[in-house]
């Protein structure tokens, strides 16, 4: 049955017949899968299944309320999904099964809705995870800013793995996935305050692919994280602080497209604070960075995988720089968002 | 108010409003050309030009030969600090020079009568 | 990136290095302290920091930080009229986003918007006046800040605001000028200034002639430098070869921006739509005269400060506030007793620490811990002479 409304009412947040309808013909046939169309108020998982796949269970959640909802390379439907599976892949689990919570502003068109929640599906059957429960919510106009969706997550990790922040050890080596700051750039110029025209994607995607393949050649990573909000600086600063070691890095292997660079000299941006959607950063022992370089590589979402930087001992906790320019210069945590400058 | 970024103009988008399509890197954004327009330049003649962009405005035309000859310049110091040094006039040109291992200078120790320097050298 | 690239060239870096240190050895004997140059502009601060400038250098030569970060100076005061603009009812109020996070006495413009004032960012005056086409019911207010960089922009903005008719825009000045401040600056009498790297995009609008009373009447060298961390050294060079050599000279570093006469257009753009003004307060300097610039009386259908009632309270910086010592080179970053401690980026109380090139700001990121980095990794650009 398809649902006749063009837009969302308060009436399909009731708990009634609108909202069933809804929930039916917007989420539930889009995301068909066999838990979801139970229409349970719980999905319910077979623990021996997850038993079988690893000895740890990873659990993580995230809301996403980004603006513009639409950009080039994504949607906020992309990143509900790409950002928690993502989180989840971090940890080294195979994610597995999604919720799906939105809170909907009155009068949102449901047209778009739909749009977001196909980004959804296509991005959870590229993962191979399925959004198997969830929650509608609908707010008065002017009480939420259109859309605001929240995705947790549920995967297993396999046994022997362990991957955390705290274990950088001098001598390890820096990966990167690709090129940085794509997101960051690309919602900039999406957001069009500063009139900017340029050919930059949003580089959100899945990683869960990536990270199996490169635990498949190297068991042994030490750390891996998503360089969203705060960026490349941001992560590497979390490995130094949390593992007790420095980290240096090479301005001259950071890969960077050449329009995302554009952008951050009229900015007057550092690259290093931009976030990136579809990246991870990963500590390797040295005796393996090639080959997991070289796994990234013939992966899709790591072709351009670069090494970046290495980890030494001292000064602990701190982060630098070589400069191309031949000097060398402390990279901070983000304090707080960057903004534009003209100075 | 120092951030000037080079960009290469690649449209005229309204000659009479003197705006023009500037290329950043791969990054385009229309901007005022009002100040290098003038009767010997009119504003066609910006179409390929190489410009200072501040804040939307094209503020200056960029000189070519004045950028090969900042640039000669160096290259021709490196040369004769080479010969130089094959000559055992001068040492060769180091690595940036190795920075002494000192203790964490801070504020506190500033204070203290050991002031502490942007370079980070002892005093 | 054409024009960028190749000045940053990592090899030409040390030959610059190279010559700076061998010209400093050799006048080492003639000298009791380090050579003391001041970069007047902040974006050459962070040029300085950003590239790793700072630890490039022998300890010979020092940087002393310039108040040219216009940002900085702006006293609390203004912030506060700025904050009671963007609170206005029917205003949207445009800034760019370097002031964005700048303290008043009790609020910064963000804290502000999240208040609930309709404060938007902004990159070019320009749009500031679009957002007044767009949104004809509201008037649009434009925070215009800087050096003579930036003048000729709002000025070119105003002519056309004027002359499209757009009813609904105005601009708040807090324009400053260099030259004044230069004077004060050299009048200090505690200042041991060798030598001037000089605003290199001020220039590029006023010319390098004005700079010649630094030359001749306080016997200072001064060289005119672009932003690139090449143009930086090289400057650095070349001021340093006037002081050993004995000369007091203005050159010209950045020959392929700057004219030697400066932009008439832009000159004259300014002087149509703005005029001194006796005075205008600095933050940390005091009131200094003809150092700014309001609209001129052809334009006062276009003046904030005209058009609204504004408190124009005077606020004093907070007492242990050392921002005014450090904006005059008389002591650095570190030696503020709340550097790092009471004042950091993330809780600043003074405007030095929140401009991102504010002396303290650059020094807190990227240089406050003071300890040694360890050597330069070998890499693919090993030291080879170009």
């Amino acid at each position: 049955m398809t649902l006749r409304d063009t837009h969302v009412n308060m009436g399909h947040g009731g708990g009634g017949q609108a909202m069933r309808e809804l929930i039916a013909d917007v989420f539930v046939a889009p995301f068909d899968n066999p838990l979801l169309a139970t229409m349970e108020d719980q999905a319910r998982l077979p623990l021996a299944e997850l038993a079988a796949l690893g000895d740890r269970l990873a659990f993580c959640t995230d809301s996403y309320v980004v603006d513009p909802l639409f950009f080039p390379g994504g949607d906020i439907g992309t990143l509900a999904v790409a950002g928690t599976v993502n989180d989840l892949a971090m940890g080294g689990a195979r994610p597995l099964y999604l919720s799906c919570a939105v809170v909907l502003e009155e009068g949102f068109p449901l047209e778009v809705l739909r749009r977001i929640v196909a980004s959804m599906q296509q991005v959870a059957a590229q993962a191979g995870v399925q959004i198997v429960t969830g929650d509608t919510k609908v707010v008065g106009r002017g009480a939420a800013d259109k859309i605001f969706i929240n995705t947790a997550g549920i995967g297993v990790i396999a046994r022997g793995i362990d991957l955390s922040a705290r274990n950088a050890r001098p001598g390890d080596i820096v990966i990167v996935s690709g090129h940085l700051g794509d997101h960051g750039a690309a919602i900039l110029v999406a957001r069009n305050q500063l009139a900017l025209e340029a050919d930059i994607r949003s580089d959100c995607q899945p990683l869960s692919g990536l990270v199996a393949a490169m635990l498949a050649v190297c068991p042994e990573i030490r750390c891996l994280r998503d360089p969203t909000r705060g960026g490349v600086a941001t992560v590497l600063n979390e490995f130094a602080t949390a593992s007790g070691v420095a980290i240096r890095i090479d301005e001259d292997a950071l890969p960077l497209r050449e329009a995302v660079r554009g952008a951050c000299e009229i900015l007057g941006l550092d690259p290093l604070y931009l976030a990136n959607e579809g990246k991870l950063l990963a500590v390797v022992p040295p005796a393996h960075a090639d080959v997991v370089l070289a796994a990234m590589r013939a992966h899709p979402a790591g072709v351009d995988a670069a090494i970046i930087g290495e980890v030494i001992d001292q000064p602990a906790g701190m982060v630098f720089m070589q400069t191309g320019f031949g000097g060398q210069r402390v990279v901070d945590m983000l304090v707080a968002e960057q903004l534009p400058r003209i100075c | 108010m120092c951030l000037g970024i080079p960009g290469q103009i690649v449209a005229i988008v309204d000659a009479q409003r003197q705006l023009a399509t500037v290329d950043v890197g791969g990054v385009w954004r229309t901007i005022n050309v009002a100040f290098i327009v003038d009767d010997a330049h009119p504003v066609h003649s910006c179409l390929g030009q190489w410009v200072l962009v501040h804040i939307g405005f094209a503020m200056s035309r960029i000189d070519a030969q004045e950028a090969e000859r900042t640039l000669a310049l160096l290259t021709e110091l490196g040369e004769a600090q080479a010969e130089m040094a094959a000559m055992g006039e001068i040492p060769e040109i180091p690595e940036i020079p190795e920075i002494p291992e000192i203790p964490e200078v801070t504020a506190m120790a500033a204070i203290d009568g050991n002031p502490a320097t942007d370079n980070d050298r002892p005093a | 990136m054409k024009y960028v690239d190749e000045f940053r060239d990592p090899a030409k870096a040390r030959v610059l290095v190279h010559a700076i240190t061998r010209r400093l050895d050799g006048i080492a004997s003639r000298r009791q302290r380090p050579l003391q140059i001041m970069e007047v502009c902040g974006g050459h601060t962070h040029s300085i920091f950003r590239y790793g400038i700072h630890r490039m250098l022998p300890s010979t030569v020092e940087f002393v930080h310039g108040p040219g970060c216009p940002v900085c100076v702006l006293p609390m005061g203004r912030v506060d009229d700025a904050i009671a603009l963007a609170r206005q009812p029917g205003v949207i109020f445009a800034s760019f986003g370097d002031a964005m996070r700048v303290p008043g006495s009790k609020h910064s413009l963000l804290q502000a918007r999240a208040h609930g004032a309709d404060v938007r960012l902004v990159y070019s005056p320009l749009d500031a006046l679009q957002l007044a086409r767009d949104n004809p019911r509201h008037q649009v207010v434009f925070f215009a800040l800087g050096f003579e960089t930036t003048i000729p922009a709002t000025a070119m903005t105003l002519m056309q605001a004027r002359a499209d008719g757009v009813h609904n825009f105005s601009v708040f000045c807090n324009h400053i000028t260099i030259i004044p401040t230069l004077r004060a600056i050299l009048d200090e009498p505690q200042l041991q200034i060798d030598g001037f790297l000089g605003p290199g995009h001020v220039s590029m609008v006023i010319g390098i002639r004005c700079y010649d009373f630094i030359a001749r009447e306080y016997r200072r060298p001064i060289t005119v430098a672009g932003f690139e961390p090449l143009d930086v050294l090289q400057a650095l060079a070349m001021v340093i070869d006037q002081i050993a050599d004995g000369r007091c000279e203005v050159e010209n570093q950045y020959g392929r921006i700057v004219p030697e006469h400066g932009n008439p257009l832009a000159l004259a753009a300014m002087a149509e739509v703005f005029e001194p003004r006796e005075n205008f307060e600095w933050r940390g300097l005091g009131s200094i005269a003809h150092s700014g610039v309001r609209l001129r009386a052809g334009f006062a259908a276009f003046d904030a400060e005209r058009i609204f009632t504004l408190a124009h309270r005077r606020v004093a910086d907070p007492g242990d506030c050392q921002c005014a010592e450090v904006l005059k080179g008389m002591i650095r970053p570190p030696q503020c007793r709340l550097f790092g401690g009471a004042c950091t980026p993330q809780t600043p109380l003074g405007a030095l620490m929140v401009s991102s090139e504010g002396a303290c700001a650059a020094h807190f990121r990227y240089a406050r811990h003071g300890m040694a980095l360890p050597p330069a990794a070998t890499t693919t650009s090993a030291a080879t002479a170009t």
